[in-house]
């Protein structure tokens, strides 16, 4: 998808295509994804560009959670894992929120996400992820994601977070996960980091300043809910 | 994937696995502190988690940044002053935790002292007067005359040795059986080190891997503002 400012302050969006299982609606709400076919499932590779000009703003959101689920490439033959890619490519004082529903990743199932963000100075992001193992009493499958984000072709962010069943010994310890199910993450920069907020220490969240310039939330939880409203409860400290 | 583990040990190479190195390792727990303070850290099983859980993480990053560094304090001809400055910018992108960071150059820093003592001539001015902790590290095992494999390998093993005694301090575990669990995760650092000198040959730092240990990103912070401690991270 892409967009472009427009005239008095609004942005148009001059380009949106998508398929199954990954559709893009657009809303009053800005852009929807929907999940217009099951899945995603193991074997799927998914990809989706957005790209937003110069003073565009644009947010993205889901209607429902994204529920990953095993695949299967014959009858009793377990599939690979189910990608998604994500580039996302902002112009000078753009502005792209980013604020699906939680990704649930089923017992069995295998999920990597790669997003990779590069925006120009002065381009304001609100980037939040919750990833939730396993439907409610399930163990859940394992995902990978992974951010690489630069600033004016300055690093800002290289994180990899590897859970579930499949990822390396430790990683629900109290290195890792320290055995919370939901994990949410939520980057901010620019106009959408100008202030540091002050958030109690709770064990299981931190709000860390990137050397860089930016602000990372991560809140470890067992419900989605919770997770969501501590990262929430530090943008509204902001605006 | 091929062996990259060498038999050539040097006695300059075991000063940097020596935990009596003076650059300030035994003042950081590594996160541990706060993990016991917490209770998420409370006996034996707990705390292999916990080593586990940072050699994945932590630890394998560390080895594949230590690993890099040594290679470009190798390369011939020297890496250009902005080859050290990418890999820093690099390095810090891949620590969330200003906790971290500032740890992690207090002790690069520390170790810098050692090195330019060591080797008034051959440090890179390029690395500036507070670099990561991995990348001194990595530079002083290649000063060493040590490889890429064995600054990965020391840098592994310090991730979870170097907490592991911290841990052995605070709760009083008996340091036999601590010594035991690190003896047990011997052939775990051993591969970390391996796939890390692997990921660090790579052609440019922004490639290195990134993994990342969310809790101790959580422990760093709450460690910092706490205001009673025997660790300073």
């Amino acid at each position: 998808m892409s967009a472009v400012a427009a005239d008095a302050g609004r942005t148009r969006l001059d380009r949106l295509r998508s398929e199954a299982p990954l559709v893009l609606r657009p809303s009053p709400r800005g852009v929807m994804l929907v999940a217009g076919a099951g899945g995603p499932l193991g074997g799927d590779d998914l990809h989706l560009d957005v790209d937003l000009g110069a003073d565009a703003r644009l947010d993205v959101a889901s209607v429902a959670a994204t529920i990953v689920q095993r695949g299967f490439s014959a009858p009793g033959r377990p599939s690979g894992p189910a990608r998604f890619s994500i580039r996302a490519d902002l112009g000078e004082d753009a502005s792209l929120r980013w604020e699906p529903e939680p990704i649930v990743v089923c017992s069995g199932a295998t999920l990597q996400v790669h997003t990779s963000v590069r925006c120009a100075r002065g381009a304001a992001l609100v980037w939040r992820e919750i990833l939730v193992l396993g439907r409610l009493g399930e163990t859940g499958g394992t995902a990978s994601l992974t951010m690489v984000v630069d600033v004016a072709d300055r690093p800002v962010l290289r994180q990899t977070i590897w859970v579930g069943a499949a990822a390396p010994t430790g990683w629900d310890g109290a290195a890792g996960s320290g055995g919370h199910r939901v994990i949410g993450s939520m980057l901010l920069l620019g106009a959408a980091a100008d202030a540091l907020p002050r958030v109690e220490p709770d064990g299981a969240t931190a709000v860390l300043t990137l050397e860089a310039g930016g602000l990372l939330v991560t809140a470890l939880g067992d419900t989605s809910l919770n997770v969501r409203r501590r990262l929430d409860a530090v943008r509204s400290l902001r605006s | 994937m091929g062996t990259v583990a060498d038999s050539r040990v040097t006695a300059n190479l075991l000063l940097f696995a020596d935990s009596r190195l003076p650059a300030g390792g035994h003042a950081h727990s590594g996160g541990v502190e706060r993990a016991v303070a917490a209770g998420a850290v409370r006996d034996m099983p707990t705390l292999e988690g916990f080593l586990r859980g940072r050699l994945a993480t932590a630890g394998a990053q560390s080895a594949a940044i230590a690993a890099y560094a040594c290679r470009s304090a190798n390369d011939d001809p020297a890496p250009a002053f902005t080859c050290w400055h990418l890999l820093d910018a690099e390095v810090s992108a891949r620590m969330s935790s200003p906790a971290q960071r500032s740890a992690s150059r207090a002790q690069g820093r520390a170790l810098l002292r050692v090195l330019v003592a060591c080797w008034p001539d051959s440090v890179p001015v390029g690395l500036g007067d507070r670099p990561h902790h991995a990348v001194a590290l990595g530079v002083g095992v290649g000063l060493a005359g040590g490889s890429p494999y064995a600054a990965a390998l020391v840098a592994a093993s310090a991730s979870v040795s170097s907490p592991a005694s911290a841990a052995l301090r605070l709760m009083g575990f008996n340091p036999v059986e601590v010594t035991a669990l690190i003896a047990d995760l011997a052939e775990d650092i051993d591969r970390c080190a391996e796939a890390a000198t692997h990921a660090s040959d790579t052609g440019g730092p922004e490639l290195l891997p990134s993994p990342t240990g969310l809790m101790l990103d959580v422990l760093a912070e709450d460690h910092a503002r706490s205001e009673v401690k025997l660790f300073a991270s």
